[in-house]
């Protein structure tokens, strides 16, 4: 493995690590920690002491060697989990995502940090504080296929738990046996078995093999598993015996029935659940840059492939139908289906679901709540929605600080929540629906909502609205300053969301990700961001347009419908102009002025309808070129602020064309940032 | 017309006894031959099974080794059996593990101690009236 390779390792076992310590934290609520919860915390802690040196960060080991040995401590009931305890691990959790992802030069900016972590993970060990009653291990976290569990009855399932509650290793024993003569072979099994521990269920099974019938015996004893294997295999060398490890754990709340898992893995390639086992994969880690690069590729086969159409649409104007001309076409077409498919089949591997990033949220969430001594609960609706890896990856800057805001500034106090008559408990809820190429994610909090008059206030005071034009402002105009750069409604910045990341620096991001924000709040009831993303960056389609003699792609994920423009449905309000439609007026942009080309637009041109709800504008047009599917390169470095463009593109015609930013351009033409 | 084949499974000789003269009744009520196998355990059934296809299976769930409903899964899997009507007959104290019969994919349950009229009305559905020998 190359050290890339091991670092994405590690930052995997990171968020095992955070997921374990969250789980283990939600346990503690409910008054019940799992020991198998531990045990695969312990086994995370354990992996990552090993990579940290093959990473070239020492310190990622020494702190994952505090944390192996508290978590052993812990283990092994020498120490109760307390919410003193947990909130300590919580620290080392959040230093590891630091290193994991720090160069040498950070690595040894954290080096006094990682050592007083590491100390203060290392005093866990040596609490004092006696074991709590065991908890039961429950024989839902036995790595057992759920139709095994279909068929115990309740005394087999009660032996079931005892057993794995006092520890006994759970034992599944295969054997095949011809139909003709199967008890006498079971009788001789069940008699070994019954002499070395207790049967607990006798499974039959057809074999595919015919006149064959299989019996899965599910086996409790204090017997190592080779020694088992051996006396089975005694009886009959078709006979298996595997020990039952316990289910990984990656989610915090863990499913109850896991996905379909084999029932028994070969015996000598299970390693029983107390070391470190190495989960059977099927997946194939890719570097999200090989598939960026594929992708680079597919968009360029794109392009040639709409070459050769013109070259056969032009062949066909000047040759008319011969023979050539139609394969040619023929083979362009199909060309194209398969470079479509191609084109989803890549876009389809670096989709992942939002549960990550939403575990990540939830972490965030309670150790937000932990700080402020607020109660919180936190809801997830949609997390099985799918966007682009690296566009998630993105999403998480600006959610982080609207999740932390939610619990900071959303959420009232207790005292304030009761007074109001609501539950002492705050609930902030994340979801995320599917809408088409885009994805609506909402933060949501069931606080006071937006304070209008401190909002008023604070944006008077830090000089970015006039006096007059405040007054003037109501609803989402008027939350939608504190999206204005230097805003603040705190004094003093509080420890948890003041970190310096403002709403402004949210709403760059997500502008940046070809998104858009927006408000929701009602007074007493609660605040609502919505935030609409496409689900990928990677291709987009597009719309070219010509304004003024100039090529421009629009991408069509902004535009919502396609008017022809007519002077008649013009009018001018406030010196704006704007365009009659059916559901409205609405603002009219010209890109010929936004972008300062000579001339005028034609009378006969199109108005593009873009964006969405009360944020709708339309962009007037000279002329629709098409529809084309389009990779967006960045600008250099040079033209990267330029307003209202989001980067280029190669349409193929060996010509570059500009992309719109239709985001940008919407609040460009609605004045969002131009309040004052 | 072809007689019904029944499997009675009970680890109990008793209950074996009277369930297999009950639904020789409940045949003959519908003009039908019953020919009854008996399986003393669901290990014991696992054998019968291939002498079927049966037009019924009725089983017991606590058995020893094999038990009912590991029987009913492996009834349910099997080629041959996999659409056979299967009554569960159990005492009332396994409400949950009747439940999981049901789940498991058995037709319906009698409870224990079975009387006729009980068993009788399990069957009406399964053997109509009307049209004796619903099932092949």
């Amino acid at each position: 493995m190359t050290e890339k390779e091991f670092r994405a390792e590690a930052a995997e076992l990171v968020e095992a690590l955070a997921n374990g310590v969250s789980a283990l934290d939600t346990g503690l609520r409910g008054g019940r920690v799992a020991p198998a919860l531990i045990n695969d915390v312990f086994r995370a802690a354990h992996s990552l002491k090993g990579i940290g040196g093959l990473i070239g960060l020492p310190a990622l080991g020494h702190l994952a060697h505090a944390m192996e040995d508290a978590l052993d401590a812990m283990r092994l009931g020498k120490v109760t989990p307390t919410t003193g305890v947990l909130s300590v691990l919580d620290e080392a959790v959040e230093l590891f995502q630091k290193l994991v992802e720090a160069n040498p030069q950070e690595a040894a900016r954290l080096e006094d940090r990682v050592n007083e972590v590491s100390r203060r993970v290392g005093a866990i060990k040596t609490g004092v504080e006696p074991a709590a009653a065991v908890v039961a291990r429950t024989p839902k976290d036995l790595d057992l296929a759920p139709e095994f569990f279909s068929v115990l009855t309740e005394y087999e399932e009660h032996r079931l738990t005892d057993n794995v509650a006092q520890g006994v290793p759970i034992y599944l024993v295969h054997a095949p046996l011809a139909l003709d003569a199967f008890d006498v072979g079971l009788g001789k099994l069940t008699e070994a078995l019954k002499s070395r521990g207790e049967i607990i269920t006798t499974l039959p099974s057809s074999e595919k093999a015919p006149g064959v019938i299989a019996f899965d015996l599910l086996f409790a004893g204090q017997v190592a598993v080779a020694e088992l294997g051996d006396a089975v295999r005694a009886l009959d060398p078709a006979f298996t015996a595997s020990i039952v490890g316990t289910r990984p754990r990656n989610s915090v709340q863990a499913p109850e029935p896991a996905p379909a898992r084999p029932a028994a893995v070969e015996e000598e390639t299970l390693v029983p659940a107390h070391s470190a086992a190495t989960p059977r994969t099927e997946t194939v880690r890719v570097d999200i840059e090989k598939l960026d690069r594929l992708m680079n590729v597919v968009g360029e086969i794109a392009l040639v492939r709409t070459g050769l159409g013109r070259i056969a649409d032009l062949l066909r104007v000047d040759g008319g139908h011969t023979q050539p001309v139609i394969e040619l076409q023929k083979l362009a077409r199909s060309l194209e289906r398969k470079i479509d498919e191609l084109q989803g089949g890549i876009m389809e591997v670096r989709m992942v679901p939002l549960t990550q990033t939403f575990e990540r949220l939830q972490r965030i969430v309670k150790k937000t709540a932990r700080e402020l001594a607020k109660e919180v609960e936190f809801v997830v609706h949609g997390e099985e929605t799918e966007l682009d890896k690296l566009l998630m990856e993105q999403l998480v800057d600006p959610l982080v600080p609207l999740v932390r805001n939610a619990v900071d500034h959303g959420v009232e106090s207790a005292d304030a929540r009761q007074r109001a008559g609501k539950p002492a408990a705050g609930r902030v809820t994340i979801s995320a629906q599917p809408r088409g190429n885009h994805v609506l994610i909402s933060v949501e909090d069931d606080g006071a909502g937006l304070d209008e008059v401190a909002i008023r206030k604070a944006a008077l005071e830090k000089l970015l609205v006039t006096e007059e034009r405040v007054g003037t402002l109501t609803g989402r105009e008027l939350w939608n300053l504190i999206f204005l750069p230097g805003f603040s409604t705190r004094r003093e910045a509080t420890d948890v969301s003041g970190r310096g990341v403002g709403m402004d620096v949210v709403k760059t991001n997500i502008a940046r990700l070809s998104g858009m924000i927006e408000i929701d709040s009602v007074a007493g009831r609660g605040t609502r961001f919505s935030l609409t993303v496409p689900i990928t960056l990677a291709i987009i389609q597009s719309l070219i347009v010509r304004v003024r003699g100039r090529t421009l792609a629009m991408p069509l994920g902004g535009v919502s419908e396609i008017l022809a423009y007519d002077g008649q449905l013009l009018r001018t309000v406030e010196a704006r102009e704007v365009f009659q439609t059916r559901k409205g007026t609405v603002p009219l942009l010209r890109l010929g002025d936004v972008f300062g080309y000579p001339g005028t637009d034609v009378a006969n041109g199109y108005v593009i309808l873009v964006g969405v709800g009360l944020n709708r504008v339309g962009i007037v047009v000279d002329e629709l070129v098409g529809r084309q599917d389009i990779v967006i390169k960045p600008m250099g470095r040079l033209l990267k602020g330029l307003r209202g463009i989001a980067g280029a593109t190669d349409l193929g015609e060996r010509s570059t064309v500009l992309v719109l930013d239709v985001g940008g351009l919407v609040e460009e033409a609605l004045g969002v940032n131009a309040a004052a | 017309m072809p007689e019904l084949r029944i499997l009675v499974v009970d680890d109990s000789a008793a209950t074996r006894q009277m369930l297999t003269s009950a639904v020789e009744e409940l045949a003959a009520e519908r003009g039908r031959e019953a020919r009854v196998d008996t399986a003393d355990s669901g290990l014991t059934a696992l054998r019968a099974l291939p002498s079927g296809p049966y037009d019924l299976i009725l089983t017991d769930i606590n058995m020893p080794e094999v038990h009912g409903l590991e029987l009913i899964r492996f009834v349910r899997q099997h080629p041959l059996q996999k659409d056979a009507p299967i009554l569960v007959v159990s005492t009332q104290a396994a409400e949950r593990d009747r439940q999981k019969a049901l789940s498991l994919g058995a037709t319906g349950y009698v409870t224990k101690p079975v009387t006729l009229a009980a068993l009788r009305e399990a069957l009406t559905p399964l053997w109509p009236a009307a049209a004796p020998g619903g099932a092949p």
